[in-house]
């Protein structure tokens, strides 16, 4: 998973486009080793210390993970997958991505 | 990562997975065990039932059976302790890797088991100890084709049982019929609720199963035929998704109505009821499908900075539920 949310973060670096995620870690040090070393750069809330049962995932009814979810610029859920399934993923971000140029209207 | 996807439409599809969902109310060692194939191949939702207490030996069968469980459960520790320390602090083993540790550490003898839970079942196929015998069968079952006959005894002799609550989760997979008439007709209102939301478990299992498949090539269709089936898969790629999502809201509706003070992992740190489960269940059918305006995350980030969700409105986002395991 992380060498492609680095790809993706790269790839869309000049455009409206962000990852966040939720992390169910409880070390919290530990996980903090983790993200340098994996050049995490994107910003997670943290689920708290009771891990997968925290209140975030709780409220989300995830009992999988990864859990993926795409949502477009207006807040509005276009994509979610337990598992990340990398093709449909990139499919999805590039229609949500070229929803909002403009161009992309203008030469319909 | 296609690898990863697969396990994880494999573990949504093991009853052995359902059920260790079902008795917990958050499955907290199941990211763990995800990555570990070889160790979901084995059942490895035992270990409870090794912790309740020796049953009372009224007869040479029960012992017999609790000698088996207590045999299989001692032997899948012992080779859930061989593999960790085979695969020692590799965080990220591969195919090969795995292979290797299958080599050196060697599987607990399941079909020796089984042969025995099967005897007992032969011997007589109606008494407490005869269902404990399907529940292990069930369990331990490599591939589907000893699962109708086991069903078709349960629904001749077990179907009244007060323990058939503990049965739902194993009928996610082959034994909706069986669920159906349980949440109809048990006489007792824990199984039925118990059977309810079973049923929406599989269904929705179903929907997640039928989303996978979608696009698939013929080849790897007939790669999923083993586990699936010839019918349920054909079943599967005709699905109607929508009408599968209004079936699983009505059942959850029904749940709230009918059964929400049926308790589940009682008298356990992970105790829930129905109600708390389909309320939750509820909630993300109506509020976290595609379509949906997402619901506000208030929290704190790594470093204990608060931020919310909708502070990244008008950018496209990759929301990812993750853990470093």
């Amino acid at each position: 998973m992380y060498p492609h949310e680095r790809s993706l973060v790269e790839k869309y670096k000049n455009e409206p486009f962000a990852i966040v995620g939720i992390n169910s870690d409880t070390d919290l040090d530990k996980l903090k080793d983790v993200r340098a070393k994996e050049n995490i750069s994107w910003r997670s809330f943290w689920n708290g210390p009771e891990g997968t049962s925290g209140p975030i995932a709780a409220t989300w009814n995830v009992h999988g993970w990864p859990t993926l979810y795409i949502v477009d610029a207006q807040g509005v859920i276009r994509y979610k997958s337990e598992g990340a399934n990398e093709e449909a993923i990139d499919k999805t971000l590039a229609e949500l991505l070229a929803e909002l140029k403009p161009t992309a209207g203008a030469a319909k | 990562m296609k690898n990863r996807i697969l396990l994880l439409v494999l573990v949504a599809s093991l009853p052995i997975a359902c059920r260790a969902l079902e008795e917990s109310s958050q499955p907290a060692a199941q990211p763990k065990a995800q990555p570990m194939a070889p160790i979901l191949s084995m059942p490895v939702a035992q270990a409870p039932q090794a912790e309740k207490p020796a049953p009372v030996l009224a007869d040479s069968r029960s012992e017999r059976f609790a000698v088996l469980e207590k045999e299989q459960s001692d032997a899948l520790n012992a080779y859930r302790d061989a593999f960790r320390k085979a695969l020692g602090d590799n965080k990220n083993p591969t195919q090969e890797d795995y292979q290797k540790i299958q080599e050196q550490v060697h599987q607990p003898d399941t079909e020796g088991y089984s042969a025995r839970a099967q005897k007992l079942l032969d011997e007589d196929a109606t008494d407490i100890t005869a269902f404990h015998a399907i529940q292990f069968l069930l369990d331990n079952a490599r591939g589907a084709e000893t699962g109708p006959a086991l069903l078709a005894l349960l629904e001749k002799h077990h179907m009244d049982r007060p323990e058939m609550g503990d049965m739902c989760s194993r009928l996610v997979q082959n034994g909706r019929g069986l669920l159906e008439k349980l949440a109809a007709s048990s006489p007792h209102q824990d199984v039925r609720g118990r059977a309810c939301c079973t049923m929406a478990d599989s269904l929705k299992s179903d929907i997640q199963t039928a989303e996978y498949i979608q696009g698939k090539s013929q080849q790897e269709l007939d790669g999923m035929k083993g586990w699936l089936g010839d019918e349920k898969l054909a079943a599967l790629q005709k699905l109607d998704v929508d009408a599968t999502q209004k079936e699983i809201e009505r059942i959850y509706e029904r749940v709230v109505n009918e059964f929400s003070d049926v308790k589940l992992n009682a008298g356990s740190k992970r105790e829930t009821t129905l109600g708390k489960r389909a309320g939750t269940a509820l909630y993300e059918i109506r509020n976290l499908c595609v379509g949906k305006t997402t619901p506000e995350i208030e929290g704190v980030d790594l470093d204990s900075v608060a931020f919310k969700l909708s502070d990244y409105r008008g950018k496209v986002v990759l929301l990812d539920f993750w853990g470093n395991w």
